[in-house]
């Protein structure tokens, strides 16, 4: 009788620290989990860049061969230009392995998520390997437009682009700003599913 | 006949050949091209995970219409995620997301020396030999981004970037609500882990 007593007494004993439970959803350790995820790419901008190759100007030409080979240019027979066009691809991301833990803040109690993203960085993609011929005329005695030139012109073309790019701020805010957008969008959608409030901001 | 009228013939006969040597010599590339400022095309936002950077050095030769290349080329190769594409479906209090297809991207480096070419010939004209036009080039540059994409399969770096990208988005969805607005077991399948077969 005493026995069963003390076994009862042992089992409400042990029960009575779950008996204030309920059943609560698992703390959501959003740090570790967006870290994970490393490179999000946000927006995608394409650069289309055209160059021409003819013959060179006189007026144009800057150094002694290049005036000389001008007016020789201008004595032959026939027409020589190939207008030609390529991509070049700009990625904007966050890297969300920048993410620290004071970057992210949740009240539990009233379920928001204040999230600071590191700030959106930008990279180039890659060019299209294709040069296109958007426009090309060689007539009379002229030489046929060579592969040696072609190559020649995308690499003075690529050189251009990171210059334009440099030049013109507009372009690189237009990208930024849709990738924060999208980034802000995604991240609030994916949260309100968890069943919080997100506020997302940028460093 | 005169010393001076001789050599006047010479003068000219140099000069004629000369010229047509100057006509039929192909044009050296000049340094400085006529181009236009680069333009933005578009802005297209999106929402991809990048699993996996391929940076190689390709050196290409082929032939087209028997017209042959041979050149160097450093290529950037990059394996993606949509997810914004994501299949989910709800089977009991269970969400199973499904890994959507890869998207392998196969570009030039965007650097000056990215692209060279060493050498080019015609190999069916020896005397009066074809130039290899801009459109036969782009077939040859279109056939190595194939064998580059497909080399990419090959290696198993498709592989890895899939397991890469299920091993990322596992934790990222893990609390995602089920479909009574519960949160529930959350699974990441990958219904294809060796990626698309290729065309």
């Amino acid at each position: 009788m005493n026995n069963r007593f003390c076994i009862s007494a042992l089992i409400v004993f042990l029960l009575f620290p779950f008996a204030a439970c309920k059943k609560k959803e698992n703390p959501v350790d959003l740090y570790s989990q967006l870290q994970e995820v490393n490179r999000l790419e946000l927006a995608r901008m394409t650069i289309g860049k055209v160059g021409m190759i003819s013959d060179p100007d006189y007026k144009d030409a800057k150094s002694l061969e290049a005036k000389a080979r001008a007016i020789f240019n201008n004595m032959k027979i026939g027409t020589r230009i190939g207008v030609y066009s390529y991509d070049t691809y700009y990625v904007a991301y966050v890297d969300l392995s920048k993410l620290t833990k004071d970057d992210i803040v949740i009240d539990e109690e009233n379920r928001t998520a204040t999230i600071s993203l590191p700030h959106v960085e930008i990279m180039t993609d890659g060019r299209e390997p294709q040069l296109h011929e958007e426009h090309s005329r060689v007539t009379g005695l002229r030489s046929s437009i060579t592969p040696y030139e072609r190559a020649a012109l995308k690499s003075q073309m690529a050189k251009e682009v990171k210059r334009d790019m440099i030049k013109n701020d507009g372009a690189s805010e237009m990208l930024r700003n849709a990738a924060e957008a999208k980034g802000r969008a995604w991240l609030t959608q994916l949260l309100e599913n968890w069943g919080y409030i997100a506020e997302i901001t940028y460093k | 006949m005169n010393k001076w009228v001789k050599i006047l013939i010479i003068a000219i006969v140099a000069i004629f050949i000369g010229l047509i040597v100057w006509y039929i010599l192909p044009s050296r590339p000049i340094e400085d091209y006529k181009t236009r400022d680069a333009r933005i095309k578009s802005i297209t936002k999106m929402v991809e995970l990048c699993a996996s950077d391929i940076h190689e050095e390709m050196a290409i030769k082929d032939s087209v219409n028997g017209k042959w290349i041979v050149a160097r080329q450093t290529i950037e190769g990059r394996i993606r995620f949509d997810l914004d594409s994501l299949k989910i479906e709800e089977k009991g209090d269970t969400t199973i997301i499904y890994l959507p297809p890869e998207r392998v991207d196969i570009f030039e480096n965007d650097s000056q020396a990215a692209y060279e070419v060493l050498d080019s010939w015609d190999s069916k004209n020896s005397i009066f030999s074809r130039t290899l036009t801009a459109n036969e080039e782009n077939i040859i540059k279109r056939r190595w981004q194939d064998k580059a994409r497909k080399r990419i399969y090959e290696r198993g770096y498709v592989a890895q970037a899939r397991a890469n990208a299920v091993n990322s988005l596992t934790p990222l969805f893990s609390h995602m609500r089920g479909p009574f607005g519960k949160q529930g077991p959350v699974i990441v399948i990958d219904p294809n882990p060796k990626g698309q077969p290729l065309p």
